[in-house]
C-alpha cells in the first residue's frame, strides 16, 4: 500500500538529563518540593508549576507553599487563560531566558507551544484535579516539556484502578465498515454521541445537543450530517480511552521512548523521603474552601465545575473517593466533620455485639431498629416514635434531662438541650445517631407534605392493606375513640414481631408524607490519614 | 546523535501532505520562519499557541483571527478582514475556520496549509463545539491547498488514517491557480521525483527518511 502524505520522522532523546518523580498526592509533592528547595539560599532554586485544575486552585497551593519556610520569601506569578493576553510580553521573555520571579505558575494554557527551556530547576506537572479529564500520555509529556531541560519533573497523578464509570469513559461501538454504515449502526453512534457529550456541553449552550445527525425529509431516514466529524470523534474518543486506561504506564513508556534518564514508580518516589518528612507537612483546607463547602450545601453551587474541582482536589488529598464529581450533601457532611473518627469508632462498637453496651449504645441500637427500612434510608417518623416505647422510657417526663446530659458529656452533644418543639426529640435522636456515623436527615411538615398530599393518599393508602387493618381495628376497637389506618401502621412500626411487615407501595409513600427523619450510614473515611 | 534543532526549509516542500513528528522543543514550529512572506494559512486549536507563533515570526503569521485591544480585550476579525487583508501569512484557530468560507472571488487562498499540534486540534475538533461550518473549511483546506504540513510531536494511528483519507481525496485538481496547474494522480505519478515525494511505503513510513530530501529539507 502506498501512501499519500510524507512521514519526516526526527528522534531526539529530548529527556536525556531529565528524572521524572510519579506522585499521587499533593502531599507528597509538597514533601518532595520541601525538600528539594531546602537551603537553596546561595543558588535559589526556580520551580514551574502546570496544573489542569482552576486559578482558585493554583492559588491555594500558592497559599500553602507561602506558608513553608522554603517558599515563603520567594516570588510567585500565576498565567491563567485569564491573564495570559496581558502577560504575553512575560511570556514572550520566556523564549528570550527573561525571568523576573522564582515561581511559575500556571493552568494547562501554557502546556503546549510556549518555550520555558533552561528557566527552571524543578517541574510540577499536576494532573490530579479531575477525576473525570484524565489526560493522555501525549497531553502530559507537552506539560512536562514545557521546559526541556528541567532536570526534574514531579507527576502528580493518582492511580486509578480503572476510569470512572461515566459516559465520557464509554466506547462508542464502531461500524465495521465505514465505507458503508447501515441505518442502525448510525442510531447507535448517535445516541451514544449525544449520551457521552450532552452533559459536556449542556453548561455551555444553550442547545446542547451535538447536531452530527438529523433526519432527511426526502428519504425518512436518520442520516449523519456532519460524516467527518463523526468519524473523527467516534475514533478520537475510543482511542483516547484506551490510552487514559492505561495512563501511567503509557507516559512511563513514552518518557522512556524520549530517553528518560531515570524515571520514579510512586513507591521510588516515597523512598526518597522518610516518614518524618511526610508527617511534617499539614494541609488543611483554606477558608475558601470551607465557605464554598457552605455555598454547596445550600446548593449555590451545583453547577460550577470548577469549585467542585477544587472540592475534589482538597477530596483527593484527604484520600476520600473522588469519582463522584457531583458531591452530594452527604458526602459534603462527612467531610466537614471534625469528630469523624471518634464517630466510626463508635459505629464499630454500636454493631461489634458487646456484651454489656452503655445506655447511650442501647438508645442509639433501638433508633435504628424502630427506623423503617426503605433500601438506601431507614425512616422514623414522628408520630411513630412518639407512640413508641423507646420514646416513653427514654423521653418522657426527666429522662431525656438525664440521656442528654450523659450525651452532652460523652459524646459533645449539647443540642437540642430542651425538648420544646415538636421535632426536638426526633431531632436530638438524629443528632445522637450522627455520633455514631450516621447521616441524619429531619424533614419538617413543609418538606414532607407541601402540597397536602396525605389527605388524598389516605384512602387510596388504606385500600392497600384493609383486611389486615379493619381485623386489627375490630380487635382493638374503643368507646367513643375513632380508629385511624395511622395508628395501625404506628403499631405495626413499633412492634417488635410486625415491623418487619412489608408494606405496599402507596402506604409506603403515605408513612413518608409525616415528618421523619432520615437515617444513613456513612462509609468509612479511616485513609485520610495515610498517604 | 541527532542535532537537537531542526532547521527545516518548508518553502521547498512540494505539493503534497507532509508530516513532520520530532519531539516537543526540536523548533519544530520555529522552522517556519522559512515561509516568511509566502501565503501560509497556520491552523491551531490553541490562541495562545497562536499568539505565540505570531509573536516569534511576524513575518510568517503576519495576522491573526483577531487582534488585542489596548486594554487586553479581543476584537475578532470579519469574514471581509479576511478577505481584504494584504497579510499573506495568516494564523487562526479551528474554531474561527468559517471565516475564510467566502464567495470564490473572495476567497483566500494559500500555497500552504499548516496544522500546528494535530492532536490538540483533533481533540478539539471533536470535543468541544463541533461545527460543520468549521469543518467543512478544514477539510476544504486540507484537500484544496498544494502544500500542507502537520508538525507534531505524535501522531496517533487514527490520525495518519484521516491523513491517509485526505490523501485519497486530494487526488482532484486544485483550484489553486498557480504557474503549473494541479496535475491528477497518473500525471503526478510519472515524475518519479514527485512521486518519491508523495508516496511512501508502509514500510518506509518510520524509516530512515531519504537522504537527498533530507538535505534539501535541512534534515540530520
Amino acid at each position: 500500500m502506498k501512501r499519500r502524505y510524507r512521514l519526516n520522522t526526527h528522534h531526539y532523546p529530548i529527556l536525556e538529563d531529565t528524572e521524572i518523580l510519579h506522585s499521587n498526592s499533593k502531599k507528597l509533592t509538597i514533601a518532595l518540593l520541601k525538600k528539594s528547595f531546602r537551603n537553596d539560599e546561595q543558588s535559589p532554586k526556580r520551580l514551574f508549576i502546570i496544573s489542569d485544575g482552576s486559578l482558585e486552585t493554583l492559588e491555594a497551593l500558592r497559599t500553602q507553599l507561602k506558608e513553608l519556610e522554603e517558599f515563603k520569601n520567594k516570588s510567585f506569578k500565576i498565567i491563567t487563560s485569564d491573564n495570559q493576553e496581558r502577560e504575553r510580553e512575560t511570556i514572550n521573555n520566556f523564549a528570550k531566558g527573561i525571568i523576573d520571579f522564582d515561581v511559575l505558575m500556571s493552568t494547562s494554557v501554557l502546556s503546549i507551544g510556549i518555550r520555558l527551556n533552561g528557566l527552571f530547576d524543578m517541574t510540577v506537572v499536576d494532573t490530579s484535579n479531575n477525576p473525570e479529564r484524565i489526560w493522555t500520555d501525549n497531553e502530559v509529556m507537552q506539560m512536562m516539556t514545557r521546559d526541556a531541560d528541567c532536570p526534574i519533573v514531579i507527576w502528580q497523578q493518582p492511580r486509578y484502578e480503572k476510569l470512572p464509570n461515566l459516559p465520557i469513559n464509554w466506547k462508542i461501538p464502531e461500524p465495521a465498515d465505514w465505507k458503508n454504515v447501515s441505518q442502525q449502526e448510525w442510531e447507535n453512534i448517535s445516541k451514544k454521541i449525544e449520551i457521552i457529550y450532552k452533559p459536556k456541553r449542556k453548561l455551555k449552550e444553550k442547545n446542547s445537543f451535538t447536531n452530527l445527525f438529523e433526519r432527511n425529509p426526502i428519504t425518512n431516514l436518520y442520516e449523519p450530517k456532519q460524516y467527518s466529524i463523526i468519524k473523527r470523534t467516534v475514533k478520537q474518543h475510543n482511542w483516547s480511552i484506551e490510552n487514559r486506561t492505561h495512563i501511567i504506564a503509557n507516559t512511563k513508556a513514552h518518557a522512556e521512548r524520549l530517553g528518560v534518564k531515570k524515571w520514579y514508580d510512586l513507591e521510588e518516589t516515597r523512598a526518597l523521603l522518610d516518614e518524618r518528612e511526610l508527617r511534617e507537612i499539614k494541609l488543611t483546607p483554606p477558608k475558601y474552601i470551607q465557605e464554598e463547602l457552605n455555598k454547596k450545601l445550600l446548593g449555590k453551587l451545583e453547577h460550577d465545575a470548577d469549585s467542585l474541582a477544587k472540592l475534589n482536589e482538597i477530596l483527593e488529598d484527604l484520600r476520600i473517593d473522588t469519582k463522584s464529581q457531583h458531591l452530594t450533601a452527604k458526602q459534603l457532611s462527612q467531610w466537614d466533620s471534625k469528630g469523624y473518627i471518634d464517630n466510626e469508632c463508635r459505629h464499630k462498637e454500636l454493631h461489634s455485639a458487646i456484651s454489656n453496651p452503655s445506655e447511650l449504645n442501647q438508645l442509639a441500637l433501638e433508633l435504628l431498629q424502630l427506623g423503617k427500612d426503605y433500601g438506601k434510608m431507614k425512616i422514623l417518623t414522628d408520630a411513630q416514635f412518639k407512640q413508641s416505647e423507646v420514646f416513653k422510657e427514654y423521653f418522657d417526663g426527666d429522662n431525656f434531662a438525664r440521656f442528654q446530659r450523659l450525651a452532652q458529656d460523652s459524646f459533645g452533644l449539647y443540642e437540642p438541650k430542651k425538648l420544646q418543639t415538636q421535632l426536638d426529640a426526633l431531632r436530638w435522636s438524629g443528632e445522637l445517631l450522627r455520633k455514631f456515623n450516621y447521616y441524619p436527615q429531619l424533614k419538617t411538615e413543609a418538606q414532607t407534605n407541601p402540597n397536602s398530599e396525605r389527605k388524598n393518599l389516605y384512602q387510596q393508602a388504606k385500600k392497600e392493606h384493609s383486611a389486615q387493618f379493619n381485623k386489627w381495628a375490630k380487635a382493638n376497637r374503643t368507646e367513643g375513640k375513632q380508629i385511624r389506618y395511622d395508628d395501625w401502621l404506628w403499631f405495626m412500626l413499633n412492634d417488635k414481631e410486625l415491623r418487619e411487615f412489608k408494606f405496599k407501595p402507596l402506604t409506603r409513600k403515605y408513612i413518608q408524607t409525616f415528618p421523619h427523619l432520615e437515617i444513613q450510614e456513612h462509609t468509612r473515611r479511616f485513609n485520610a490519614h495515610v498517604v | 546523535m541527532n542535532k537537537r534543532h531542526l532547521n527545516i526549509d518548508f518553502k521547498k516542500l512540494q505539493k503534497g501532505q507532509h508530516i513532520f513528528t520530532a519531539p516537543q522543543s526540536c523548533n519544530k514550529s520555529g522552522s517556519l520562519e522559512s515561509l516568511a512572506g509566502e501565503d501560509v494559512l497556520l491552523i491551531c486549536a490553541r490562541n495562545s499557541l497562536l499568539a505565540q507563533l505570531k509573536d516569534r515570526m511576524p513575518q510568517t503569521i503576519q495576522m491573526l483571527h483577531y487582534e488585542m485591544n489596548l486594554d487586553g480585550s479581543k476584537s475578532y476579525f470579519s469574514k471581509d478582514d479576511i478577505a481584504n487583508s494584504r497579510a499573506t501569512g495568516h494564523g487562526c484557530n479551528y474554531s474561527s475556520l468559517y471565516k475564510y468560507s467566502n464567495f470564490a472571488d473572495k476567497e483566500r487562498k494559500f500555497r500552504f496549509a499548516i496544522v500546528d499540534e494535530p492532536i490538540l486540534l483533533w481533540a478539539h475538533s471533536t470535543g468541544y463545539k463541533p461545527s460543520w461550518k468549521n469543518e467543512s473549511e478544514y477539510l476544504a483546506r486540507l484537500i484544496h491547498t498544494p502544500v500542507v504540513i502537520y508538525l507534531g510531536a505524535d501522531f496517533p494511528p487514527h490520525i495518519l488514517e484521516e491523513i491517509e483519507e485526505i490523501g485519497e481525496m486530494r487526488g482532484e485538481p486544485c483550484i489553486y491557480k498557480e504557474n503549473e496547474p494541479y496535475a491528477p494522480e497518473f500525471e503526478i505519478a510519472k515524475d518519479k521525483r514527485y512521486y518519491q515525494d508523495l508516496y511512501i511505503d508502509d514500510d518506509y513510513s518510520y524509516a530512515e527518511p531519504d537522504e537527498d530530501l533530507d538535505e534539501l529539507l535541512g534534515w540530520r
